[in-house]
């Protein structure tokens, strides 16, 4: 797979604050990307700045190998995390207007707006204003616009803020179903599972600088530390007093009787043989941080080292 | 330029088909009506109440000097002392007490009420004692008073121009008015639209994703040429209806040959409507160009419309005094006054109307035009840049030192 947007180098200083410093990644094409990072590290900036919202002061971008013109602004689709609608506009005009500014004609407009009416359970709606809508209707009317114009590149910020279990799965496999057609997509959220669940590559970026990036399985193996957890079946006698071993009691959720271990390369095998003398194993496995867990630890030892 | 197009339309046909478009084309004609005639009404002498005006005449002079008339009553009263002459002003309801000395050329008259009399009772009463005192005068000096009446001459001046036309010096101070005053309130009713338009884009973040596909300025101007094509449609429905009225009314009049109407209608022909519609149409654009980038501007750089206040002030002064000054001027359409103001580009669109009528040099004209153009491309410039920050900037209260930065801010 070619790289669909290359990031090299974007730093964007403020009055008085350094938004961006020195950012850099590239994102496959037809992948799903997670744009990480805690409140106020230069997300939005950046997405602003692939946007054509912003200039960037240094740094360059390339989308499909091209540097970053006027023209790649109709094979862009954003979905902003601060997003409204014209309230007193009815839901198909509203649709048409923002499908024309992105280059569509009258025709394609019309047409690509039924479908994707249709396609999300809203064909009903043409005719009905937006202030009429519950918040989760709007959400909808706001994805369509976002996707409506067939881009190449989609980024969305946020996007499942306002729907209920329900429709985020609606709208989930429809960015899966958009993926699959070819389509590159910037997905940027504080929800680590949703992260966990659909992209492939992240990167994150804190205080404007990229602190971390890469895949998501490699980057989770990386942050396992050879903890393991095992479970009995019956109380082990002084397990947790063995010298061999530096093991303690951990309350998992499920009240088992379950002990954490760190042990060295290569030696589960051994370690199941001594534990089985005492008592009947459970199960056992390997203690695998999760994404969020990651992110809380490479933000705060960045922050303390940058403080201190 | 098809991105414009696009925005100009949303925002043209959004705001046309509103019912209070509707409401307000057809009301605001009824709401000039009413405020020429409202004033006309109220003058009306059944709606002030009746005055009694009490008279104590020390000189025994002016018995038949002062008639009652419908609303006003004059009453003579015996002389008393002041504090019983108090008693019964309070007693009788009267609205002052005259009191003539019997030496009232050297010692003065006075009128004795709580709250000072009305100017034009005072006015009024002075004329009744002059006119009497004149006519004694007249008749000591042996000249019969009715002989002064004959001697007096009632002659008007009728105003014609090089090309034999009848002129209305009357009529084109009323055009004049009432295309400054419909300057003046377009610039303030749209330049506020177009505010509000941009605060709800702001408010309502449906911004960020609008200038995700179109230049902020492309969205501005946009804008600013939507709501002016609204304002024009609402010109044009006025203007269209006036036509149709004098050519539908025009044979009725003619034949009814009402002299007023006819000569008004005469006149209406004789004044180059044509130049005067185009005159309006330049002065509207150029003034609505000039404010309304700023109202935008405006609309951009706040979070919610209590914070407009600030800022709209300066803006709002140098309109509402053009138009106190347009009252002034019109009394003398070439004076100083009017050159200055009418050079001046935040005023000139409001004070050239006025003058139009009674003409206009041509380099005024021209200085003037000039001036207005170039003032309204500085100010799109300014307000274009206020707003391309303003429209992303949420939280703080903006200042004037914030706005200052932008417009400094490069690229």
């Amino acid at each position: 797979m070619t790289d669909f947007l290359k990031i090299n180098n974007i730093s964007k200083q403020f009055e008085n604050h350094k938004a961006l410093n020195n950012v850099s990644f590239s994102v496959k094409e037809a992948s799903i990307f997670g744009l990480l990072g805690p409140n106020g590290a230069g997300k939005t900036t950046l997405i602003r700045i692939i946007n054509r919202i912003f200039e960037a002061d240094s740094g360059n971008i390339l989308i499909n190998n091209q540097k970053l013109n006027p023209d790649h602004i109709s094979i862009i689709g954003y979905l902003p995390e601060e997003r409204g609608l014209y309230k007193k506009m009815k839901v198909g005009e509203q649709i048409l207007f923002f499908a024309k500014l992105k280059g569509l004609n009258q025709k394609q407009a019309l047409n690509q707006a039924k479908t994707w009416m249709d396609k999300l359970d809203i064909e009903d709606w043409w005719d009905k204003k937006v202030e009429e809508l519950s918040k989760g209707m709007q959400q909808k009317v706001q994805f369509i616009i976002t996707v409506l114009h067939k881009p190449k590149l989609l980024i969305f910020d946020e996007p499942f803020t306002g729907f209920d279990p329900i429709n985020v799965d609606l709208i989930k496999k429809q960015i899966l179903w958009l993926k699959e057609q070819g389509t590159t997509i910037i997905f940027s959220t504080h929800n680590m599972a949703s992260v966990e669940e659909i992209c492939e590559q992240i990167v994150l970026i804190n205080k404007g600088q990229k602190v971390l990036e890469g895949n998501i399985q490699e980057i989770k193996n990386k942050f396992a530390q050879n903890l393991y957890e095992i479970c009995f079946f019956e109380q082990p006698i002084d397990f947790e007093l063995t010298k061999k071993y530096s093991i303690s009691k951990h309350e998992n959720k499920n009240s088992e009787l379950s002990y954490r271990v760190t042990l060295p390369q290569n030696e589960t095998n051994k370690f199941l043989n001594y534990a089985a003398d005492f008592g009947k194993v459970n199960s056992f496995k390997k203690i695998v941080p999760s994404l969020h867990e990651i992110f809380v630890k490479v933000v705060n030892e960045f922050n303390q080292t940058n403080t201190n | 330029m098809n991105k414009i197009g696009t925005i100009i339309s949303r925002e043209y046909l959004s705001r046309v088909r509103k019912k209070s478009f509707l409401i307000m084309t057809f009301l605001t004609p009824l709401l000039f009506v009413l405020i020429f005639l409202i004033p006309t009404w109220l003058s009306n002498k059944d709606l002030q109440g009746e005055k009694t005006i009490g008279i104590v005449d020390y000189s025994n002079e002016f018995n038949n000097v002062f008639i009652s008339s419908d609303n006003i009553k004059y009453e003579f009263i015996q002389a008393a002392p002041k504090d019983s002459l108090q008693k019964l002003y309070v007693e009788k309801n009267l609205t002052a007490i005259l009191i003539i000395p019997e030496n009232y050329k050297t010692d003065s008259i006075k009128a004795y009420s709580e709250f000072p009399i009305p100017l034009d009772l005072k006015y009024n009463l002075q004329f009744m004692i002059n006119s009497y005192v004149e006519n004694v005068n007249l008749l000591a000096m042996n000249i019969d008073p009715s002989m002064l009446t004959q001697a007096k001459s009632d002659i008007k001046i009728l105003s014609d121009n090089w090309e034999n036309q009848k002129t209305n010096s009357e009529l084109n101070t009323i055009l004049g008015f009432a295309g400054a005053f419909i300057i003046y309130m377009f610039i303030f009713i749209y330049g506020a639209q177009l505010m509000r338009g941009t605060l709800e884009e702001k408010k309502d973040r449906i911004v960020e994703i609008v200038i995700s596909s179109a230049k902020p300025f492309e969205l501005m101007l946009g804008k600013v040429i939507g709501v002016a094509m609204v304002a024009f449609t609402q010109f044009g429905i006025w203007i269209g209806t006036i036509i149709i009225f004098i050519f539908a009314g025009k044979q009725t009049i003619l034949a009814s040959g009402g002299a007023e109407l006819t000569s008004i209608l005469v006149s209406l022909q004789n004044i180059n409507s044509f130049s005067w519609v185009l005159m309006f149409l330049f002065y509207f654009i150029g003034g609505y160009l000039l404010y309304g980038s700023l109202f935008a501007a405006i609309g951009a750089a706040v979070d919610n419309e209590t914070d407009t206040q600030q800022f709209m002030l300066p803006l709002t002064l140098p309109l509402i005094l053009a138009f106190v000054f347009a009252q002034t001027i019109i009394q003398d359409p070439s004076g100083n006054l009017a050159i200055i103001f009418s050079l001046i580009p935040f005023t000139s669109p409001v004070v050239m109307m006025v003058r139009i009528g009674f003409g206009v040099p041509l380099w005024e004209m021209l200085a003037s035009g000039t001036i207005l153009i170039l003032t309204f491309l500085l100010t799109t410039y300014i307000g274009s840049k206020i707003y391309r920050i303003g429209i992303l900037s949420y939280g703080k209260k903006v200042s004037y030192k914030d706005l200052w930065k932008w417009i400094r801010y490069k690229n």
